[in-house]
């Protein structure tokens, strides 16, 4: 996020949430969301499916799976026909306005209403609000994310805040509101192949940090990404794979493509707190402590460090995965693992980052109840909010806007790019965005298919289906399948039938729920449960250009009533140890 | 009873719990008051979601893939000494990396997982000469 969560209670006068289901998944942020339209701010939600924050919204505009740009775009147009634009921002802080005209000049109000139903005036009217508002806060998670066109989204996202100046300020900003408790912090620490604390991997800074405090040569070049890994298997490229804490064979988009490829690795190491469903096919299965069992730091969304204290013993026998890891490079022989103490380590990142996590010490961590970067010295107070000075991280100190069109087929992307490179003679690797559909619903898979959660869960489970509350809370009957009412009526399926979902990746099977809530069109469900596990569904072969994401968000798909006799022969195809269905469906039986 | 003020292992808020901790077990999760994350509220994960440290089903002893006694990908996952499991994973990445090339291993790092585990988990790679490190954050 470029602010804090709680400007949303605090400060923001306009809330705009899109593709994120703020109430399930964040619920204390949703809470401060809450708290702001008491005061009065006015809150626009934008989703497929009519969540609870779509109920208590102001305007909701119920899109197609995956129709961000044109809509970005539509309301991007009208601020620029009305003249709503931040002129004064846009001429002392941008570079390519121009672009950004050139590429909404086709996206009306009214195209949207005629492609979605969707009123232009509606259109309009969120467009106004954002615009003039005395400040707009955008928050979205992987309902914009999760695309062949997820990057292409987050620049529409970044272009319409830059050009109405709703960045820099409190209640402002461009704010993805983290799904996991450490993502920030995994990406901080250098858990991507792009990246280490201290920059990216060919930067000039990185390279010296690297060789000043690691003694090591760092290489320069980029390395692969998780959604490539299962190719990557499968060519050679990759024999040896180190998993800990996650759980890739659920989480993975088209599970049995990656659980398929892990049989051809020489090594397969997992690391975890439980006999997860990928450590069942591991060749090496590592124990560790668990969260309240160790010291250390998380960030959270806002970028701050947070502390966490060693609350209880582990079993014996079990470390901290961070000493489990340093044992492993001490054993190859590698230099710099000699670690005493989580601490240790984090002023090991501080060096390695100064700029960013120089002034961020356990005991100010622990005084001042978190800091957020960047904070390069010890009397720096943190930065809560990002870019009040106005100036981008860019050479220049310029916000780049970026063409961001929309085209019919992933085929029609690349034309797309070299038309608009052309058009607007744009300097050498200007980025340039372009959104589509991933896949079309065809007859046989007539469907949209699209993946969340649900709030007593969290991720593939491992850790909410160990807690009773949660487990039995959530619904006795476990995972189920959410339809929109025309899915129902063509069908002929009614809530609490048995259904099967397919595509021609695999399929599950759960109890359908017939929901008004949802876009026409569209099924729902979630990753949290092994027996009936929406991931099994997703495309995992069609790409983001710039990130790499799968269209985890978007896949085609029918549904067809079963019986009970299909349904339980399909369940226990899907029956893993971890989370056994038979133990729920005993409960069911009581 | 012992208290901790602790960050939750759940979604990226960050919210601050108070944990009641007594005999070496967690009884009770409670929001902690006047924190500026979350300001004395917590949602139903928060407030229920620690059981799972105490699961009979938690994993204690590192288990290798083996047949006949030796490791074998066709074998069946038994229990083995930490002796075995580290000496395993260094030789086995250590001759990847010497027959190949660096780029021949890969790391799954953790989004739930401290930072200063993702950062020692990073640098085993990148010192190696691999930036094959990667996280769940795009899913």
């Amino acid at each position: 996020m470029t602010n804090n969560l709680t400007e949303f209670a605090t400060d923001a006068d306009v809330i705009f949430c899109m593709g994120t289901n703020t109430s399930e998944c964040h619920p204390i942020i949703a809470m401060h969301m809450l708290r702001g339209m008491k005061r009065g701010a006015k809150l626009i939600v934008v989703d497929p499916r009519k969540t609870d924050m779509a109920k208590k919204a102001d305007y909701y505009l119920q899109i197609p799976v995956g129709y961000n740009i044109p809509l970005l775009n539509a309301m991007m147009n009208h601020i620029i026909k009305e003249k709503l634009y931040n002129q004064n921002f846009i001429d002392k802080h941008c570079v390519g306005f121009d672009y950004v005209k050139y590429a909404v000049k086709d996206f009306t109000p009214e195209r949207v209403e005629e492609e979605t139903g969707i009123k232009a005036s509606v259109v309009r009217e969120v467009a106004e609000l954002y615009a003039t508002s005395p400040a707009s806060m955008f928050a979205y998670t992987m309902g914009m994310t999760q695309f062949v066109d997820g990057t292409s989204n987050i620049f529409a996202i970044s272009n319409l805040a830059l050009i109405t100046g709703q960045i820099g300020r409190p209640g402002t900003g461009i704010n993805p509101l983290r799904g996991q408790n450490n993502v920030q912090g995994a990406c901080d620490m250098g858990a991507l192949p792009h990246v280490i604390p201290g920059g990216m991997v060919m930067t000039e800074n990185a390279q010296k940090q690297a060789k000043k405090i690691w003694k090591c040569n760092l290489n320069a070049e980029v390395g692969y990404t998780m959604t490539d890994l299962p190719d990557n298997i499968e060519s050679g490229k990759v024999r040896f794979l180190y998993v800990f804490g996650e759980n890739p064979a659920m989480s993975d988009p088209w599970t049995d493509h990656f659980i398929h490829s892990c049989e051809s690795l020489d090594t397969f190491i997992v690391q975890d707190i439980f006999f997860t469903e990928t450590a069942q096919i591991a060749d090496l299965v590592l124990p560790a402590a668990s969260w309240a069992e160790k010291e250390g730091t998380f960030l959270n969304t806002s970028r701050t460090v947070q502390y966490l204290p060693k609350a209880i013993e582990p079993a014996e026998g079990l470390v901290p995965d961070w000493q489990v890891i340093c044992n492993i490079a001490k054993r190859i022989g590698l230099y710099g693992f000699d670690f005493l103490s989580a601490k240790e380590i984090w002023d090991e990142v501080r060096k390695m980052a100064p700029d960013q996590f120089g002034g961020i010490t356990y005991e100010r961590i622990i005084e001042e109840n978190g800091l957020a970067w960047p904070c390069p010295d010890e009397n720096h107070p943190g930065t809560p909010i990002q870019y009040t000075d106005l100036k981008s991280f860019h050479p220049d100190g310029k916000f780049k806007l970026i063409p961001i069109g929309y085209v019919d087929g992933m085929e029609d992307r690349l034309a797309y790019e070299e038309k608009t490179r052309k058009d607007l003679d744009l300097p050498e690797g200007y980025a340039v965005g372009c959104g589509t559909m991933s896949e079309k619903p065809t007859k046989v898979h007539p469907c949209m298919f699209t993946t969340g959660r649900k709030v007593y869960h969290y991720h593939t489970g491992t850790m909410t289906r160990e807690c009773k509350a949660l487990e039995f809370g959530a619904d006795i009957m476990g995972p189920v399948i959410e339809i929109s009412t025309d899915i129902a009526e063509t069908t002929g399926i009614v809530t609490g039938d048995y259904g099967v979902v397919e595509n021609k990746r695999g399929r599950i099977a759960a109890k359908v729920l017939v929901t008004e809530d949802m876009r026409e069109g569209t099924i729902f469900s979630t990753f949290h449960y092994v027996e009936a596990e929406a991931n099994k569904l997703s495309n995992a072969q069609d790409k983001d250009p710039f990130s790499g994401m799968n269209p985890v968000k978007m896949t085609i798909a029918g549904i067809r009533k079963i019986d009970e006799k299909e349904f339980k022969e399909i369940r226990n195809e899907h029956d893993q140890f971890m989370h056994p269905s038979e133990e729920y469906r005993k409960v069911r039986e009581v | 009873m012992k208290k901790f003020q602790t960050v939750c292992p759940y979604c990226g808020t960050g919210c601050n719990i108070d944990l009641h901790v007594e005999n070496n077990k967690i009884v009770k999760a409670e929001p902690t008051k006047g924190h500026p994350v979350n300001d004395g509220e917590l949602c139903l994960k928060g407030l229920f979601g620690w059981e799972y440290v105490h699961s009979p089903r938690r994993i204690t002893k590192p288990m290798l893939r083996k047949k006949d006694g030796v490791f074998s990908k066709k074998g069946k996952l038994e229990e083995v000494s930490w002796d075995e499991a580290y000496d395993f994973a260094a030789s086995r990445m250590k001759s990847t990396i010497e027959e190949y090339s660096p780029t021949h291993v890969m790391g799954f790092s953790s989004a739930r997982c401290l930072n200063e585990e993702n950062y020692v988990f990073q640098k085993l790679f990148r010192v190696q000469g691999s930036n094959n490190v990667d996280h769940c954050a795009r899913l």
